[in-house]
């Protein structure tokens, strides 16, 4: 990567000078690293997860028995809807969004994004967006129309006040984030692979990610588009969803679920990618079927786009289009069974070690396997209809996201955690994590099957005591308390661990892809020299050569060890500077939506600072001229 | 070491799975879907135990070569294993398996959809009208011309067709022994095909979040052998016993014309009162839509016959003397939302009424009913 020292152009007059300090916060503030921008996602969105498990632990208590009346429905309704918004768009897709960052370039062995100061945009857009989401909280107003947001129910007719706008402009807003992450892993992903890398020699990984993108870039517009005629609707009185005008609220749920859907393998894909890299390196086999995992993820996040409706079993579309959808949901199951198939072929005659991260991904296709299955009697539509907003479809989907995502998330924070600090997380803690929560998990979820097939509808604060609901309610809030201990063993762990590191070297558990052949944590400019690839797997078969001929035997001792970059030249390295530009468009672009509910000052400034932001952006050089250069 | 944890999470894995099971399904549970009254509830849960046995297999199988697998290859030694890359095969048997399995449950299941979600005739069948409104149901029987709320009667063994609407927000109409749910949609009429096999009380909810009262929109389904049905609809067209004049009940009574009337409905008995109740809950809304903080009246449940409920507040409380007393003083300690605070005069600070008057409403709403009780054969509760 050279700097751009052409003529100097035209620059908008700078208020503070271009940060060049490799620490402090001022760097962290305008860096342009994707590593450290996985890492204040990371951060982030675990602090939003601690939130939403906190609204869920409050949920449980005031379900935890019959008649309560620990929190008020008002409340209780603020409760559920930022439960649902905050684990699916400030958790599960920003926590994905950090490995994304961290762990593309590193896997493709290239030195950034192929748009590093986008990449820093999308993550400010995404943490400004989530604190005006969550500014609602603080003015007695927080959204109350379900993570959903049905209209008439979320229509400023029957929802004045302003909850739900907050909601809508905060999904707007963070929209923004998604897409512009997801053009930039496309454009990484095509453009940046180390020389030899074709796409079927990319890690597992790096495909879900890519796929993911894809589905971000197509899905997350639809969102935006329903949220603008929602945000028109309740803040200019549009018609779109206004039921009372004649508009139509199945419309709005045909474009949520449009987007809904696909976002169901957004906020999976990469999960099963997770899982798809832990698998192989601790039994220390390759990935059973390489080829069908890839193309079942591509096919599954096609199919995602021709089953929304299975949203929609019960709203009345009638039965040829209850078929339709119930045969294209059902198709999904094949692709997904597909990839079970395959991890779990993946295992077999391997050399399994259980560490903690080995644990969480076995754990997930156990408790995928689970959702999975609950969800092909989910598609099977005229049962649905006794199913559709209970309990039982509560089960599911926290099977699938919870079992799911949150376990492969987990599994990929013990994995990597060496890789990204340079010491491990405490692996006896770790296993205590792991039992407490898998015990916690399926205590708290597994009886919402059976109290949703006895008749608990969803979303209501209480529930009356002769229901037969009460045994399994006590036992579901129990877990939760256990899955918010395991939380807490987690952090302990990581509190721990840096307190008396063990420290990791570059490749601790003997890894196969590219992030492993450098050292923990990777330098700034993460590779010395760009690797050139033959392989699938290419640190392992660099490490290993003789497995190429076929035979194991002989070949246990690894042949090479990872570079040592003490004495590493950076100056013929040459990386974009930091900018602070990012940083300021992503807080205007907050203040402006938050003028739409306020004032139009607010939304002045907001614009004000947008501009001046990507004025300056744009005609900022990549690179400062360094002292040194030619 | 690692045996021993693996042992510690084994052991732990059943004793979970033994006192999750022990939780488990409860027919007799009101709502339970496992006891299936009606046809398409009987199809509902056949198709769904069917689906199940399936995935159960299914689970067996993988949960069971998940266990197999991290018990057998544990790490032993630090020789590399062999080293398989996939077998097509394989690939392609657990690509067809799927597939035969999800057409195996795709045919009864779409057999299933057109039998549930097909109307039958109308002309053989009972038609109602069910609408929703934020948090009660009004139940409308357009061909016996009766109307009444929150609970609804239907002769056994007969084949009803519901029409399914909503005034306001999402709803969604489910008794789960008798049939699964259909939501109630503004401006879009649904219809849903239902049949009780036995005579009985039955338990129904709202299953769409609507609002901050959606836990409480209940509603009780009586369902009736066809001679006692049909008693039911000459019931509901009999006036209410008399009453003496001065008593507490012909207070009451002047106390609801004068201050509750307006809202509720009580005399739907009456020849023609059906179109003219029909006609008043539009009116109601409309004149609500246009001013929601101050209009004087809003969309109400009818109350005739209301003597003979089985429930107060849309199938929250049973209906007696003391609840209902606490209902009228403060409705929203019994249910929150009711809009029935926000529209009445008498909840005003000058228009208060007094306890006695309270007590006078009371013991009235509890008179209204037709003095032959036999007519009306109810499962109380």
């Amino acid at each position: 990567m050279s700097s751009i020292t052409g003529p100097k152009q035209f620059q908008i007059p700078r208020i503070f000078p271009r940060p060049m300090a490799h620490s402090g916060l001022w760097y962290w503030l305008a860096t342009v690293d994707h590593k450290k921008i996985g890492t204040m996602y990371g951060i982030v969105s675990f602090f939003w997860f601690i939130m939403g498990g906190i609204e869920a632990l409050l949920i449980r208590v005031q379900l935890s028995h019959a008649e309560a009346s620990i929190i008020s429905p008002e409340v209780y309704n603020q409760l559920f809807t930022m439960h649902g918004t905050t684990m699916v768009f400030l958790v599960v897709m920003p926590l994905s969004a950090a490995f994304f960052n961290w762990l593309v370039p590193l896997q493709i062995g290239a030195r950034d994004v192929a748009f590093p100061r986008l990449n820093a945009l999308s993550l400010w857009v995404f943490i400004f967006g989530s604190i005006l989401m969550n500014i609602s909280w603080f003015t007695g107003e927080a959204p109350n129309g379900g993570w959903f947001g049905y209209p008439p129910n979320s229509t400023v007719q029957f929802n004045p006040g302003n909850g739900m706008t907050y909601w809508v402009l905060g999904l707007n807003v963070l929209g923004v984030a998604s897409i512009a992450a997801g053009l930039n892993f496309i454009v990484t992903i095509i453009n940046m692979r180390a020389p030899g890398m074709s796409l079927m020699k990319m890690p597992v990984f790096t495909w879900m990610t890519f796929i993911t993108s894809i589905l971000i870039v197509l899905a997350l517009p639809v969102l935006g588009v329903a949220g603008i005629q929602m945000t028109a609707d309740r803040v200019y009185g549009t018609n779109f969803f206004n039921s009372e005008a004649g508009g139509d609220p199945i419309f709005w749920q045909h474009i949520f679920w449009l987007f809904g859907h696909p976002e169901v393998y957004i906020l999976i894909l990469p999960a099963m990618g997770i899982v798809s890299e832990v698998l192989p390196t601790f039994a220390r086999k390759p990935l059973f079927g390489y080829t069908f995992i890839v193309f079942s993820g591509a096919i599954i996040g096609f199919m995602g786009w021709f089953v929304w409706s299975h949203h929609m079993f019960t709203v009345g579309l009638g039965p040829a289009a209850n078929t339709a959808f119930t045969v294209s949901t059902m198709l999904i199951a094949i692709p997904t069974g597909v990839k079970i198939f395959n991890w779990i072929a993946t295992l077999w005659g391997g050399s399994i070690r259980f560490t903690t991260a080995m644990l969480f991904s076995i754990g997930f296709i156990a408790m995928f396997t689970i959702g999975g299955l609950s969800g092909v009697t989910h598609a099977v539509s005229p049962s649905d209809a006794q199913q559709q907003d209970t309990y039982y479809v509560v089960a599911h989907f926290h099977y699938v996201l919870f079992g799911g995502a949150i376990f492969a998330i987990f599994s990929g924070i013990y994995f990597w955690w060496p890789k990204f600090t340079g010491w491990f997380l405490n692996e006896r803690i770790g296993v205590v994590n792991f039992i407490l929560m898998i015990v916690g998990f399926n205590l708290q979820f597994a009886p919402m099957h059976w109290v949703g097939l006895d008749g608990m509808p969803r979303r209501i604060y209480t529930y009356a005591e002769n229901m037969g609901w009460e045994l399994s309610n006590a036992a579901a809030t129990a877990g939760g308390f256990l899955i918010a201990l395991s939380v807490l063993v987690f952090l302990a762990n990581v509190y721990l661990s840096s307190r008396k590191k063990v420290m990791a070297g570059g490749d601790p558990w003997d890894g196969r892809t590219l992030e492993w052949s450098i050292s923990s944590p990777p330098p700034h400019y993460n590779f010395v020299e760009i690797p050139e690839v033959e392989h699938i797997d290419h640190w392992w078969y660099k490490k290993y050569p003789g497995l190429l001929e076929g035979s194991p035997k002989n070949n246990s001792e690894p042949s090479v060890e990872v570079e040592d970059t003490t004495n590493v030249d950076e100056s013929k390295i040459h990386l974009p500077d930091l900018s602070y530009y990012p940083l300021f468009i992503g807080i205007g672009l907050s203040i402006a939506a938050l003028g739409v509910l306020y004032s139009y000052a607010l939304v002045t400034i907001g614009l004000i600072l947008v501009f001046w932001g990507s004025i300056g952006w744009s005609t900022e050089p990549v690179n400062e001229p360094h002292e040194g250069d030619h | 070491m690692l045996s021993k944890r693996i042992k510690l999470i084994f052991n732990l894995s059943i004793v979970m799975v033994l006192s999750i099971l022990l939780m488990a399904c409860n027919p007799e549970g009101p709502q339970s879907t496992f006891d299936a009254q009606g046809p398409v509830s009987e199809i509902q849960k056949n198709l769904f135990l069917f689906t199940f046995w399936i995935a159960v297999i299914v689970f067996i199988v993988v949960e069971g070569a998940i266990l197999f697998v991290t018990f057998r290859y544990r790490r032993k030694n630090d020789e590399l294993p062999v080293q398989t890359h996939g077998n097509l095969k394989l690939e392609i048997t657990w690509t067809i398996i799927p597939a035969i399995i999800i057409v195996i449950i795709a045919i009864p299941t779409v057999i299933g959809i057109w039998q549930t979600q097909v109307m039958p005739d109308e002309e053989d069948s009972l038609v109602i009208n069910a609408v929703g409104h934020q948090w009660w149901f009004e139940f409308n029987y357009p061909s016996e011309e009766v109307v009444t709320a929150n609970e609804l009667h239907l002769p056994e063994d007969t084949n009803v067709i519901v029409n399914i609407e909503s005034q306001d927000v999402l709803h969604s109409f489910w008794i789960p022994k008798i049939a699964g749910k259909v939501d109630m949609v503004p401006n879009h009429e649904n219809q849903l095909w239902i049949k009780a096999d036995n005579p009985g009380l039955y338990y129904g909810q709202c299953a769409e979040f609507c609002g901050v009262a959606h836990a409480m929109m209940r509603f009780r389904v009586i369902v009736h052998t066809n001679e006692d049905y049909q008693n039911w609809l000459e019931y509901m067209r009999t006036p209410p016993q008399d009453l003496v004049s001065g008593s507490d009940e012909d207070e009451g009574r002047k106390l609801f014309v004068g201050n509750c009337s307006m809202c509720h409905t009580y005399d739907s008995y009456k020849k023609a009162a059906y179109h003219k109740e029909i006609n008043s809950q539009y009116n109601r809304w409309e004149e609500w839509k246009k001013d929601k903080e101050n209009s004087a009246i809003v969309s109400a449940p009818n109350l005739t016959h209301f003597g003979n409920r089985i429930t107060l507040g849309a199938g929250l409380k049973e209906n007696n003397y003391d609840n209902l007393v606490k209902w009228i003083e403060d409705p929203d300690t019994i249910k929150i939302g009711t809009r029935m605070k926000n529209h009445a005069a008498i909840y005003t600070t000058e228009n208060k009424l007094s306890d006695l008057e309270i007590q006078q409403i009371a013991k009235y709403l509890l008179s209204l009913k037709p003095s032959d009780d036999s007519m009306a054969t109810y499962i109380k509760e």
